[in-house]
């Protein structure tokens, strides 16, 4: 944050009496003193400051304000030298990792309006053994929109109705979609557990689903006969202001350093890019002579550029700055840090004339160019599939079917979660979606589908190379599960499958440890083309190109030798024609000379009449 | 034209006449006129005008290649061009001074070439006389191409045209500063074509020993620099005898011509396989031997990296994106197409067959990249990457003779000559514009140089270090473990090493390093990710592990996985210790490591192709 106090809101279930938040404390730049826990903007604790700790902070239901939420702040106060001298001004702590600890009951909800709390612990969706497809769709809609709505700590995935689901505490929430040829919604106590049936045709099931992760939701009354969603305007301008990115104003305030940090993903650009151009816009406050301060503008930890405000005549800010290809990544951080230092570089107390800057978000501007830059693999989602998700699920059984469903829905998740807005989901047929030129995802994926992507990996035995780095080994004869990223005739596909010697019994254990793995360490943080999942051995992320090359992929490459086949073919033809000219030119030429030679004998049988050429020489 | 100068043969024989009459004798075969195929305005003359001037303009353009490079400290990203240089130096700067120390990893012909210069300390250590070679071997390049477009009859312009597909290729250029060993293959290959040419175009019969020392001497340069050049040998010989039995001087002489052509580089194979027999007691060596390329491809075969050899497809894939890369899309169009017109227009004949000369070494690749011989990775071999694409470029002067030839034949529509010059320069600069763009991705012989200079960071960090803190005591390290071959960045005169290189006195040194040097240099773990067993550290596997090693040196300098210690002498001031990062997760440790240290071979060089 950029004021000296970060707060941070944590939502609190309806109904249940808030004991003690627990967190990490971390400080940037441990200076000694105190670091202050404010509650609601008073101070509720005090703790030594320390580069990171674990802290305990206690709450009741008194804090609790009228939105259903605890405002948490941290301040660091450097303590003043005997001077009275401060040295720098408090910034650079933070809370993360927060837990709320609380007794009580969870009020339960009573219709569709307050169903989905503020924070949830977990919501599933549940769907049969054996749904239909309109059930599936809905299903995996749902899990996008309500992975949209909540973050990454909240768990939000498919389960078949079987399952037996774990307990997360309050706020946990089942959501089951049943196709039904009447519309109706019912939020009842199903095995403790708040779930919400909704029941319908298949496309009002799909635009329910769609539905769950919106405000939309919150105006929906008692008793609920129709449930469609308002298409929304994807925002995806390649020109984005600060505010379309959820910063209306940036303000940095304080002596010192003070930091904004505006998050920037290629998706609300609505597509992959290979440049961007900020611009931002803006005052800051006179600098007091003697004083110094400066404006950086960081972008990945990269700097962007630099503003001396101390040597700045006006109060403006009118910065443009151009990010490179190569810094760009497919979630980005754009960093503005206001750095001053007062004129003896102490801080007294109530003495000081403020130092502020205040970006305009609005006008403040991100300008991006089309491309793919240096990203590749797993970093080109989701911005590739601009806002859609195409998801084809090859399954036979429906059994099987709706399992790589829920694998789908892990990824769905993720994915989403990457996403700057909802994506557009739609279930495709797998045949379809394979002659189609669309980007999207492809769960199930065997062995003959792996080879009409042209997938860098194909689904059959592969040995890795030996890398130094490497502390795995996959056999060629190991059953595994991989999910890649290729690219095909331009479109991109994430592709789900596994391999197993005995073609049979695919191993369905190993889909779900790797779409687990995309899910919990989250899209962004995944690396390079392929995840492999295989028996014995964590997950892990790799390149494609450390796969030993599969015998069919360097079998298809023969192919190549008709270009050169072809060249010779056309250097022999022209040469024919070539030869054939040659022919004929010699022929003109002999018979041109067997027309000479006659003349000359012609003239040689006629007495005192001598030859030319040569026979001349003989005189 | 009069009736009168026709003749049956005039197809073959003489335009010049012959003395054909019965009673003028005939003079002696080297003294007839020759039948030549050669254009209208070609140069058949010994002296062709511009050459020097040719000369000079290949020195210049490579001077200023060398200024930028050496500027900038890019002309030692290769570790192959780190490696040329020691062993140059190390033949008369070492423990163990000697021919042998030639080796039999690469021909020795470059590092021969290489002495007088990196005699030096100053031009061994910065690179620069591997730039005084690269730029001389560019100014014979751009002369002997000149001649060669002046013998096949191409115009001014056209010549001109050629030496910029020559010129403006960066990736040839940024070779011409280094100590690759590229820009003397070129620079043979195109003087041996040249002296072909000179032969076959030449007004009167030259004798077999014309052709020996014009054609036959510079191939067998080449033969000494690359086996590129080993088959120009059979196709430069093919070619003699074609022309001549096209002269009708018959199989004996053709076979006697061919052979004159062919002594020279038969020599210089010949002391190559007596040098090999000398000191390795096995004329293959080269071949067979633990540092020659099939050792080396060995190791790619065994992990499946390989995937060129049987499969002429990707070779041919693998090659022509190479090209594509390195000589540029737009004068591989234009050679296209200059290629099929040239097959339209001149068939097979003489001149079509000095071009053709020049595709020799493209053809001898994509045999080698078929057959194993090779290994060369790009964006479209399995597994991708970027590595030894610069071999390809050996095939830009037969580029560069195939777009001037186009140029040339354009002369006769000057109408369209302008247009056509204007769009073919635009596209020049186009290309070069589009590769200077991102050069580290467009060009993959820069692109290798790139990941050179990453991946040899650490070492030469560590390699500046200890230059700078050197003070004598002698230097214990295995140059030909994985990315040690960094003399140059040291410079520190080479025979104050203990190394492979010194023989007996690395086994001493090894056996009893606290009584020879005060420095080691080496692996802090043996080195796993290797791409021949040479390239395992012998010292990190003797001395790493050595409890008493490590109580009489100290770590003075730590990074990656090297590191620099220095030996505890009572009395001695101490050494300030540089950065050492002991946590660097990337270093392997030493359960990790596979495989044991090969045998120590005395006198063998060792360094990774």
């Amino acid at each position: 944050m950029a004021d000296s106090t970060s707060t941070v809101e944590v939502p609190i279930p309806d109904g249940v009496a808030p004991r003690r938040i627990v967190g990490v404390l971390a400080v940037e730049e441990v200076q000694g003193g105190q670091i202050e826990l404010l509650v609601n903007g008073e101070q509720r604790r005090s703790v030594t400051a320390m580069r990171e700790r674990k802290v305990t902070v206690p709450v009741g239901r008194a804090d609790v304000d009228d939105d259903g939420v605890i405002s948490l702040g941290v301040r660091y106060a450097v303590p003043a030298g005997s001077d009275q001298c401060r040295v720098v001004d408090p910034s650079g702590a933070s809370l993360s990792d927060l837990e709320l600890l609380y007794g009580g009951t969870e009020t339960a909800p009573t219709s569709l309006a307050d169903f989905f709390p503020d924070a949830a612990s977990r919501i599933d969706v549940s769907v049969r053994p054996e749904s239909s497809d309109a059930e599936l769709e809905a299903a995996l809609t749902a899990t996008g929109s309500l992975a949209a709505r909540y973050g990454g700590d909240t768990p939000v995935q498919m389960s078949q109705s079987n399952d037996r689901l774990p307990r997360t505490g309050a706020g946990q929430r089942v959501v089951r979609l049943l196709e039904d040829p009447t519309f109706s919604t019912e939020v009842e106590d199903r095995f403790g557990l708040w779930t919400l049936t909704v029941k319908g045709p298949a496309e009002d099931l799909v635009s329910a689903a769609r539905t769950l992760g919106t405000d939309e939701l919150q105006l929906a009354g008692g008793e609920v006969t129709e449930l469609a969603s308002v298409p929304q305007p994807r925002d995806a301008e390649t020109t984005q202001t600060l505010a379309d990115l959820g910063r209306d104003t940036v303000s940095l305030r304080g002596w010192g350093r003070s930091t904004a940090y505006v998050g920037v993903k290629q998706d609300a650009f609505g597509g992959p890019v290979e440049k961007l151009e900020v611009h931002l816009v803006g005052e800051h406050t006179a600098v007091p002579q003697g004083a110094r301060a400066q404006l950086d503008v960081h972008f990945n930890g990269f700097l962007l550029g630099s503003k001396d405000l101390t040597a700045d005549d006006g109060t403006d800010i009118d910065m443009t700055l151009e990010v490179p290809a190569s810094q760009l990544k497919s979630d980005n951080g754009l960093e503005v840090s206001l750095s001053g230092v007062p004129d003896d570089g102490c801080l007294r107390d109530n003495t000081q004339l403020p130092l502020e800057v205040d970006l305009d978000g609005e006008r403040s501007t991100l300008e991006a160019t089309r491309g793919t830059g240096d990203v590749d693999g797993f970093e080109l989602f989701p911005q590739v599939l601009a806002g859609q998700l195409p998801i084809a699920i090859r399954g036979a059984g429906e059994s099987a079917r709706t399992e790589s469903a829920i694998d789908a829905s892990y990824l769905v998740a993720s994915l989403q979660r990457a996403a700057s807005a909802p994506l557009e989901i739609e279930m495709v047929d797998p045949d379809e979606f394979l002659a189609s030129e669309r980007s999207g995802l492809f769960v199930g994926a065997d062995y003959a589908d792996s080879v009409a992507f042209e997938a860098p990996l194909r689904l059959d035995g592969m040995r890795l190379l030996d890398y130094a780095e490497a502390e795995f080994q996959v056999g060629s004869e190991q059953p595994f599960a991989a999910l890649e990223t290729l690219r095909q005739n331009g479109r991109h596909v994430v592709m789900l499958g596994a391999w197993s010697p005995d073609d049979g019994s695919l191993p369905t254990t190993l889909t779900r440890a790797a779409v687990t793995e995309a899910a919990e360490l989250g899209w962004s943080t995944l690396t390079d083309d392929l995840l492999v999942a295989s028996e014995g051995v964590e997950p892990f992320t790799l390149s494609t190109n450390a796969v030993v090359p599969q015998e069919e992929r360097v079998e298809e490459e023969r192919s190549y030798a008709w270009w050169f086949v072809g060249g010779v073919a056309v250097l022999l033809v022209l040469l024919a024609v070539q030869l054939m000219a040659t022919v004929r030119k010699d022929r003109r030429v002999r018979a041109l000379v067997d027309a000479q030679e006659e003349h000359d004998r012609g003239l040689e049988d006629e007495p005192g009449t001598a030859s030319t050429g040569s026979s001349t020489d003989q005189h | 034209m009069s009736l009168t100068t026709l003749t049956r043969d005039s197809g073959a024989e003489p335009a010049h006449g012959s003395g054909s009459g019965p009673d003028v004798p005939a003079p002696p075969p080297d003294r007839r006129p020759v039948p030549t195929a050669s254009s209208p305005g070609a140069v058949t003359g010994r002296r062709v005008r511009g050459t020097g001037w040719a000369f000079l303009l290949g020195c210049v353009v490579g001077t200023a290649a060398s200024v930028w490079t050496v500027r900038t400290g890019t002309n030692l990203d290769y570790g192959d061009a780190m490696a040329h240089l020691t062993i140059s130096r190390r033949i008369f700067d070492n423990q163990n001074p000697g021919l042998q120390q030639l080796g039999t990893v690469w021909l020795p012909l470059p590092h021969l070439l290489l002495i007088p210069l990196v005699a030096n300390l100053w031009m061994f250590e910065t690179g620069v006389a591997a730039c005084v070679l690269g730029t001389l071997c560019l100014g014979v390049s751009t002369a002997a191409l000149y001649r060669i477009m002046a013998r096949l009859g191409f115009d001014v312009v056209a010549r001109l045209v050629g030496l910029a597909v020559l010129l403006a290729n960066p990736s040839f250029l940024y070779a011409s500063t280094t100590a690759l060993t590229e820009p003397v293959l070129v620079a043979a290959l195109l003087a041996c074509i040249a002296g072909l040419a000179g032969w076959a175009f030449s007004p009167r019969r030259l004798s077999g020993g014309e052709l020996a020392v014009f054609a036959g001497i510079p191939a067998a340069a080449g033969v000494l620099t690359r086996y590129e050049a080993w088959a120009l040998v059979i196709s430069g010989a093919i070619f003699v005898a074609i022309v001549v039995l096209r002269r009708g001087d018959g199989l004996r002489r053709a076979l006697v011509l061919a052979a004159c052509f062919a002594t020279p580089p038969a020599l210089a194979i010949g002391w190559w396989l007596a040098y090999n027999t000398a000191w390795y007691g096995n004329p293959l060596e080269f071949l067979t031997g633990p540092y020659s390329a099939a050792a080396f491809t060995e190791v790619f075969i065994d992990q499946g990296q390989l995937t060129t050899k049987g499969n002429f497809g990707l070779s041919f894939a693998v090659y022509g994106w190479a090209a594509v890369e390195t000589i540029g899309l737009w004068p591989l169009v234009l050679a296209g197409v200059g290629l099929a017109l040239m097959t339209a227009l001149w068939g097979i004949d003489d001149r079509a067959l000095v071009v053709w000369l020049a595709g020799t070494s493209s053809a001898f690749l994509l045999f080698s990249l078929t057959t194993g011989q090779h290994i060369m990775v790009n964006d479209v071999s399995l597994p991708s990457g970027a590595y030894n694409n610069r071999y390809v470029l050996s095939a830009l002067p037969w580029a560069a003779l195939l777009v001037a030839f186009l140029a040339s034949a354009a002369r006769r529509h000057l109408s369209l000559r302008a247009a056509a010059a204007a769009v073919v320069v635009v596209g020049m600069v186009a290309q070069n514009l589009w590769w200077l763009g991102d050069p580290g991705e467009r060009m993959t012989v820069i692109e290798e140089a790139h990941s050179g200079e990453r991946a040899f960071g650490p070492v030469k960090e560590a390699a500046t270090w200890l230059g700078e803190h050197y003070t004598g005591g002698g230097i214990l390290m295995d140059e030909s473990a994985d990315k040690l071959a960094v003399a140059p960045v040291i410079g520190v005169p080479l025979e104050e090493y203990y190394n492979r290189a010194a023989g007996g006195a690395f086994d001493e040194a090894l056996a009893n390093p606290y009584d020879h040097a005060e420095w080691v240099f080496m692996h802090r773990y043996q080195v796993r990710n290797y791409a021949t067993r040479s390239a395992l550290d012998i010292v990190t596997a003797r001395l790493m592990e050595d409890p008493q090693f490590h109580a009489r040196y100290q770590l003075v300098y730590a990074v990656s996985d090297l590191g620099i210690y220095k030996r505890v002498d009572p009395g001695d001031e101490r050494v300030e210790p540089g950065p050492i990062d002991l946590d660097d997760e990337s270093v392997v440790q030493p359960e990790d490591v596979e495989g044991e240290a090969p045998e120590l071979q005395p006198g063998i060089q060792g360094v990774v192709p």
